[in-house]
């Protein structure tokens, strides 16, 4: 069908508004001077070429391939024990996994620290107490980030993983045990193969998201003096007097030659499978590897990995926030239950204020990323114009933008555009456009999963029955979507509430959300860290309302459709 | 004045030329049908009426003014067109009712509340749906489905009422009698109708006039009755009735040019063909050309038969016995011809036996140009 300018005149506008600020980035490096010069090129090359970056590339490619690697080794074990053996409570363990999600991996990276600080981590304490033997494990070293990094990844890997589990045809599997072999034998020599494509796109994905994170570096690394290029951005503008403005930029631009390049091989994997999220709706006949008395070792291999990845942080968590503190003397742990770092938490001067920003974030990102990503996704599917293929690549450009890179972008052209900053400064605006545009990716391919689904012929029907090209958007196209715009929309709130690196730069005083407040409260001194502790289990339960509120809901809505349509 | 005109329309995909140089006209309440095999343009036209597909070259008219022209750069969209499309997959909408998707059309036509409930109410009873307002489509079957499509475009009245292959999707029963409904309820509606189809009897039950249409091009444009007895070729022949064609030359023709003499030489007979409806093609005397014959125009006998001319001896290779017809594959020299037989026709005293003569009757022969 002949198809509407008016997806494509908004994605010329998303260009204008999200994409300005890279320019500003790049001219934010030119202008400011970095070791005395400043001529860019030269500078740039300087940089490039020094000893420090190659250490941070290093440090960051370390982390983010360690912490994608763990990740999916986990993901794909647990996947396959729940999706392909007899492994009792199947229906439990498989919602599981979405718990982590629940604590933003700054809150994660306190309870680790809590309980493998090498000195004061409980963990170790009790090791000591009980083993005699030395700090076991110290989080504040390399293998300590992957393991933080790897255990957060799980939510994101197996949500990418298990549905190509749960599409495997049986019968490969089955081939290969009547040929003789055993289960792991066909894990590995059948199994895995296959999901060689899944696997690798998990992997790459993790990597992305750990070459681009700030949170585990920042409070893990950066105490052991391990620096990544997020930090170094960071760090080059706050704890620097006077801030080198130039070099974040310069690192920031580094940083996105190797993120790009990576994206890059990622969204080449991944090509076809964008246009295909749709499920068949046909799931294979059950049929399941048996493992009788060995299916409680897969249990417990389950249990193991939700342990780490959830319930030992988050217990943790709890604890601390119900201490006042810890003490250790004379070498034994002793627990006094409060509630004063409740009552602490609460009375910050600026709680109130982050807990109402945090939700405005929350809910303007979700709308208006949503909104935005319903448009471009709708101009890369269906305007059967030459542009398409052209949407379908600009919406992937956030994906290969580290949150920090983009706050620092925003920050420059908040700073270097006349006149806005007046009406800006101070609100949330810069926050919801920095996460908006960091989380768009994924917005569009939810969108695309159900927009896929709607038949040309419905709107054509619409078209020809006399309502316009909106209309039809409105009336037929939108509605048929709701379960991939709810998706955004949850995903991106959630999200939101987590995401660090792209407002730390970016938040004042009057805009200061939660995670930002979580984070200042944390640098302060040790006793504020219990009340840290009691502020982000607030954070978490939020986070937890927001995610089973909608599910409520939606069991709600689909009990009334039933009852009202029996007549 | 046509209801809708085409003049000299193309349209190209890439190198593949989809429609060809096509011009058709569709006069004030006649339903008229586009027949085709896949591929042929018949949808590619539709859709371009309807303002879902643009043209390359040629204009389309509707009431006398124009409503696609690439030279002028005139392309009056959808929904300005006050057309209907019924698609051949309903294209009903899930999240509304059958009252919501009727009354689509008229509320986008900004009728009042009062108006919209009447003309709901006549559309579903005049599709035979009344009472079903408040399902949702997937609580109907395929044809209910197919009834609230029809009614949900004859609600606010369209100029013109277009059909792509509406009933494919159903199953043969519902089908056939769905054809008949739908012939009378567009007769009394009145409205003009074009319809897309591949099927051969479906066009024949439904239309006034049909286009045969082949690879973008007109075949032949004409009532199903004369489209039945003269096929313009053997392209025609073939699609349109179950029919043996065969290559022949013709020998001699009588001066009345009523009947001729014809040599076949793939079952090597000489046969007398006579035209009922006057002259025999004349380009095709002293040229190659084919012969058609339909299947169940020949007799097939047992025993030698008692007539004149056009008896053939051959042997049945396979029978296709299917209730109420029968059809013999005989083999005739190097020609296989299908024969049908009903059970209590005249012209088929045939058991079980291999050897066989069929009958030609000279008035069933006709002579075909090469396609």
């Amino acid at each position: 069908m002949r198809g509407s300018k008016v997806p494509l005149i908004f994605s010329l506008l998303f260009l204008i508004i999200f994409i300005t600020p890279i320019f500003y980035l790049i001219y934010g490096s030119i202008i400011f001077q970095v070791g005395g010069s400043t001529l860019t090129w030269e500078a740039l090359i300087k940089v490039m070429t020094s000893a420090r970056t190659g250490y941070l590339l290093i440090n960051t490619l370390v982390f983010a391939i360690g912490g994608a690697l763990l990740a999916t080794v986990l993901a794909t074990t647990y996947a396959w024990i729940i999706v392909r053996t007899d492994v009792p409570g199947k229906r439990l363990l498989e919602l599981l996994p979405i718990l982590p999600l629940t604590m933003p991996f700054l809150v994660k990276a306190f309870s680790w620290i809590y309980l493998f600080s090498p000195r004061t981590g409980i963990a170790n304490i009790l090791m000591k107490q009980f083993l005699g033997i030395g700090p076991v494990f110290n989080i504040y070293s390399m293998p300590g980030l992957i393991f933080a990094i790897g255990v957060g990844g799980l939510p994101l890997a197996y949500l990418t993983i298990e549905p190509a589990v749960k599409s495997l045809n049986p019968a490969l599997e089955e081939a290969s045990r009547i040929a003789g072999n055993g289960v792991l034998k066909t894990l590995f020599k059948v199994t895995i193969p296959v999901l060689i494509p899944a696997i690798l796109s998990a992997f790459l994905l993790l990597m992305i998201i750990g070459l681009e994170n700030f949170d585990y570096p920042f409070m893990l690394g950066n105490p052991a003096g391990i620096s990544t290029l997020a930090t170094e951005v960071y760090f080059s503008i706050f704890e620097t007097q006077p801030p080198r403005y130039g070099m974040a930029s310069i690192i920031s631009i580094i940083y996105l030659i190797m993120t790009i390049s990576v994206v890059s091989v990622y969204i080449y994997v991944t090509r076809k499978t964008y246009k295909f999220v749709v499920v068949t709706g046909k799931a294979p006949r059950e049929s399941v590897h048996k493992l009788h008395r060995w299916k409680y070792v897969g249990l417990a291999i389950c249990f193991l990995i939700l342990f780490f990845a959830f319930l030992l942080p988050y217990s943790t968590l709890v604890l601390m926030s119900f201490t006042p503190f810890l003490s250790a003397a004379g070498g034994n742990i002793q627990f006094t239950f409060t509630l004063n770092n409740y009552v602490a938490a609460l009375n910050l001067p600026l709680f109130y204020t982050a807990l109402t920003n945090t939700i405005s974030l929350g809910l303007a990102a979700g709308i208006i990323g949503t909104l935005i990503a319903a448009f471009l996704s709708y101009a890369a599917l269906k305007s059967k114009v030459r542009g398409a293929r052209f949407v379908d690549l600009i919406t992937s450009i956030p994906l290969a933008f580290p949150g920090i890179v983009y706050g620092l972008a925003l920050f420059w052209t908040f700073l270097l555009l006349p006149g806005i900053s007046n009406y800006i400064y101070g609100t949330i605006w810069p926050l919801v456009l920095a996460l908006v545009f960091v989380r768009l990716p994924y917005c569009v391919r939810m969108i695309s999963g159900s927009l896929i689904q709607i038949a040309d012929e419905l709107e054509e029907s619409s078209r020809v029955s006399g309502a316009s090209w909106g209309r039809t958007f409105y009336k037929i196209v939108m509605p048929l979507m709701r379960r991939g715009l709810l998706n955004s929309f949850i995903y991106t709130f959630i999200n939101s509430l987590r995401e660090l690196g792209a407002v730390v730069l970016l938040v004042t005083a009057q805009s200061v959300v939660l995670i930002t407040l979580l984070l200042h409260l944390q640098s302060q001194n040790a006793f504020a860290l219990n009340t840290v502790a009691a502020a982000s289990v607030f954070l978490s339960i939020f986070i937890m309302i927001a995610i089973a509120l909608p599910a409520l809901f939606q069991h709600l809505l689909s009990w009334r459709k039933r009852k009202s349509s029996k007549g | 004045m046509d209801k809708i005109e085409a003049k000299n329309v193309v349209k190209k995909y890439g190198k593949v030329v989809a429609v060809d140089d096509v011009s058709l006209a569709v006069k004030e309440g006649e339903i008229l049908s586009l027949l085709g095999p896949s591929g042929c343009g018949k949808t590619t036209i539709l859709r371009a009426i309807a303002g879902l597909e643009d043209i390359d070259e040629g204009e389309i008219l509707l009431d006398g003014k124009v409503i696609t022209s690439p030279k002028q750069r005139l392309f009056v969209s959808p929904e300005k067109r006050q057309l209907g499309l019924m698609f051949q997959s309903y294209a009903l909408w899930p999240h509304m009712k059958v009252r919501a998707n009727v009354a689509y059309g008229l509320k986008v036509r900004k009728y009042s509340k009062e108006e919209i409930d009447k003309k709901v109410k006549e559309s579903l009873e005049t599709v035979g749906l009344s009472g079903l307002e408040e399902r949702y489509p997937s609580q109907l079957s395929g044809g209910q489905q197919q009834r609230v499509a029809l009614a949900r475009n004859i609600a606010y009245e369209p100029k013109v009422l277009l059909l792509d292959e509406p009933l494919s999707n159903l199953d043969r029963r519902v089908r056939d009698r769905m054809r008949t409904e739908l012939h009378i309820l567009l007769k009394r509606i009145g409205i003009t109708a074009v319809y897309v189809t591949h099927d051969q009897e479906e066009a024949f039950a439904i239309s006034d006039r049909i286009i045969l249409m082949k690879d973008g091009k007109i075949v032949q444009e004409a009532a199903p009755k004369e489209l039945y007895d003269e096929p313009a070729n053997s392209f025609a022949a073939d699609f349109i009735g179950r029919a043996n064609l065969l290559k022949a030359k013709v020998l001699e023709v009588d001066e009345k040019g009523k009947s001729a003499k014809i040599e076949v030489p793939e079952i090597g007979a000489t046969l007398v063909c006579r035209s009922e409806f006057g002259e025999l093609p004349k380009d095709c005397a002293g040229k190659p050309c084919e012969l058609l014959v339909r299947y169940n125009e020949i007799g097939i006998f047992e025993s030698k038969p008692d007539f004149r001319e056009n008896v053939i001896k051959g042997e049945v290779i396979h029978r296709d016995y299917r209730g109420s017809v029968t059809d013999h594959e005989v083999v005739v020299g190097n020609a296989t011809i299908i024969v049908t037989s009903h059970r209590f026709c005249g012209m088929s005293k045939v058991g079980e036996r291999k050897d066989v003569y069929l009958y030609m009757p000279p008035e069933a022969i006709r002579l075909v140009r090469g396609a």
